[in-house]
């Protein structure tokens, strides 16, 4: 037995440029491939995604749940898709709790745009009901009627199959949203936001494929003062192509959080393309010890969209004999160069002070938080001769220097160096570079 | 084959599993969870499950930062950390410098150092870290933390499957913390640190475990010139001259 659910959509206005049923019936297309538009309803046959998705009652739930989030008006399930399409237009849900027939016996003639056309004549015949329209000789209603009408009503009893154009998912991704009221604050677009990246994400599911980066477009009030803009738009990029749209969402909301609106804002668009396949994870047979936590990349993503990018980094490091230059630092964002890189045989320190400190000396030893004792060293360091130009200059590449590792009890082990060109300076050669700490 | 011995009774069982459940006072208690090795055999002995826990928060207290807290963390996480794994820095007092780090196995892919500025964004950032799976291990120094914030990061920890270190200076060593287990360290001699465990699951640690911890690169120069060097302290539960005798901390319970 065929399964199909209706889902009605409010009917579309003349200003609108965009069908509200297509995102809808992209949305539905991950859960079976056979969804059509029909009438004012997107209609899904889910006969052969019954055993997936947890069952029957759990993929029923779950689509009439997320189709009503997404401004569906009405849901309804039945043997026949014109029949479910009449049951949602009357309120009712379920075609299946009793026969097919005397469920829609019951419903008005509104349920069917077909028969409704013809109420005037069929009220004033005695019908009310669908079932009294049954009723009457099918000869006579065909000469009376025409044939639409005996058509639509064995469609939606069963007696003869409709025939459905399915719908495809397209290759870029184009929703917009009225909004109720006007927004003034960006954050509250965060809600509008939410209802269309659940399309989005359905029309990823049926593509099975993710995206890298999105946007987010919104219009401004045509009330809006002289010198604000006609509409503003951000884009949200992403590491990995991903469909989560938690991910999506809170990336968004930091974003948001830092977007000013120049003028209320009365419709949101969002647009994405360039989908990329993503590979499937395979639910475990086995339960896995899974805490619903994010991974290391959406985490570095968020720290970077809240701090900034340039306050989540990684290190680079770069074959030199010159400390200062050999560890540089990019965004974690981006990827890491391959390849190892070969540092000097020589005690390094876990600690680099960004800026040498000049020690002190004390009967010619340099002194730290108390005088320090040498361990280890001298390894000299003699590099970035060629480096002619800046040699003059304070912050020199060219480097001189010993460095010895020191102790003391209070600041523990210590990377310090002795600068071998002092030149006039009289003060002392002893810089402190760094810590074993 | 040889028969096993009957596992000998001490006192019967009420209810199955009940020896488990009590603790006595004078064992050490044991771990909620896993464990990660600190890569120290005579810290690991004193540690509640035998290792820095993963479910929870482990304040370091120390007198100065930047000076000892490597030493002591990275032999048990750098083997944890992996490109896709990392270890999460979180307001590092200094920039850490990997020509030292990766001596200790920690190379430059598997650290992500996160600057955070204002103490709210670093106990944000280190909040987030605590809720994601799949970090190596959380080291993130918190001087200006309070104690119902420390909470909040433990109840967060409390689903972490990380270790999670707090660096935090000394003076926070009479507030009352949330975490379960708080460690203070100082300098020992030139090869070693020093160890005391202010709170933890068990009785009360009284005494300093000396730790043999000397950066990877100069024990080898060091042995080297080992005819200058003083004599090695084996520290299997050595106390140091000097803090014999002295008063056990208080614990800080939370």
């Amino acid at each position: 037995m065929q399964y199909w659910m209706a889902l009605l959509v409010a009917p579309r206005s003349q200003s609108q440029a965009l069908d509200a049923r297509l995102p809808l019936g992209w949305w539905a297309l991950q859960f079976t491939p056979r969804v059509a538009l029909y009438d004012d309803a997107v209609v899904l046959e889910l006969s052969t995604s019954q055993r997936l998705f947890g069952g029957e009652a759990a993929l029923r739930e779950r689509v009439r749940k997320e189709a009503l989030d997404m401004g569906c008006t009405a849901v309804a399930w039945a043997p026949t898709s014109t029949g479910a399409v009449a049951l949602a237009r009357c309120g009712e849900t379920d075609g299946f709790a009793a026969p097919l027939a005397h469920t829609l016996d019951r419903l008005p003639l509104i349920a069917l745009p077909e028969v409704a056309a013809e109420a005037h004549t069929l009220l004033r015949l005695g019908c009310k009901t669908l079932g009294d329209v049954r009723r009457l000789p099918r000869g006579g209603l065909s000469r009376r009627f025409g044939k639409r009408l005996l058509q639509a009503l064995d469609g939606a009893y069963g007696l003869r199959p409709h025939v459905h154009e399915w719908l495809s998912a397209p290759e870029v991704f184009d929703a917009r949203l009225e909004l109720p009221g006007h927004i003034e604050l960006a954050d509250a677009l965060l809600f509008g936001a939410r209802r269309l990246l659940l399309q989005m994400s359905g029309w990823l599911a049926a593509r099975h494929a993710g995206v890298r980066s999105f946007r987010l477009r919104w219009k401004y009030d045509s009330h809006r003062g002289r010198n604000a803009p006609d509409h503003d738009e951000i884009t949200i990029h992403t590491a990995e192509a991903t469909r989560q749209i938690d991910h999506f969402l809170r990336l968004l909301a930091e974003r948001l959080a830092k977007t000013r609106l120049a003028a209320p804002v009365d419709e949101i668009f969002v647009h994405a393309q360039n989908a990329e396949p993503l590979e499937e994870m395979s639910a475990s047979l086995l339960q896995e010890k899974t805490h619903g936590g994010e991974s290391v990349t959406q985490l570095i993503e968020r720290l970077s969209a809240r701090l900034g990018p340039d306050k989540v980094l990684r290190a680079v490091l770069r074959p030199d004999y010159r400390p200062e230059w050999v560890q540089a630092w990019q965004p974690a964002t981006q990827p890491l160069p391959r390849g190892g890189t070969a540092l000097p045989d020589m005690p390094q320190p876990t600690w680099l002070l960004t800026q040498p400190l000049r020690l002190a000396l004390k009967s010619e030893r340099p002194l730290y938080q108390g005088p320090l004792a040498q361990v280890c060293g001298p390894h000299r360091v003699e590099a970035g001769w060629w480096d002619r130009t800046a040699a003059a200059s304070a912050d020199s590449s060219l480097v001189r220097r010993d460095y010895y590792v020191m102790f003391n009890e209070h600041a523990g082990l210590l990377w310090v160096y002795r600068e071998l060109d002092v030149g006039e300076d009289r003060g002392s050669p002893w810089y402190l570079h760094g810590v074993f700490g | 084959m040889q028969a096993t011995p009957l596992p000998q009774r001490t006192a019967p069982e009420a209810v199955p599993g009940m020896a488990a459940q009590v603790w006595r006072g004078n064992q050490l208690g044991s771990a909620q969870g896993r464990v990660c090795p600190s890569g120290f055999k005579t810290l690991d002995t004193e540690l509640p499950g035998g290792g820095w826990p993963c479910c929870a928060i482990t304040e370091v207290l120390q007198p100065q930062c930047s000076a000892a807290e490597w030493r002591l963390l990275l032999p048990g996480l750098a083997a944890l950390a992996t490109p896709q794994r990392p270890l999460l820095v979180v307001g590092a007092p200094q920039q850490p410098y990997f020509g030292g780090l990766r001596l200790y196995g920690a190379s430059e892919q598997c650290v992500v150092l996160v600057c955070a500025q204002t103490p709210a964004q670093q106990l944000w950032a280190t909040e987030q870290a605590l809720k994601t799976e799949g970090l190596a291990a959380v080291v993130a120094w918190l001087p200006h933390a309070r104690a119902e914030q420390i909470r909040r990061l433990q109840a967060c920890a409390s689903r972490c499957l990380a270790p999670a270190f707090l660096l935090r200076p000394q003076a926070t060593q009479f507030e009352s913390s949330a975490a379960p287990l708080r460690v203070q360290i100082r300098l020992g001699g030139m090869h070693t640190l020093a160890v005391h465990i202010l709170k933890r699951r068990g009785p009360m640690h009284e005494g300093w475990i000396t730790l043999n911890a000397l950066p990877p690169h100069l024990v080898d120069v060091l042995s080297r010139q080992s005819a200058h060097a003083e004599p090695e302290q084996e520290g299997a539960g050595a106390v140091l001259d000097g803090a014999v005798g002295r008063p056990a901390l208080a614990v800080a319970s939370a």
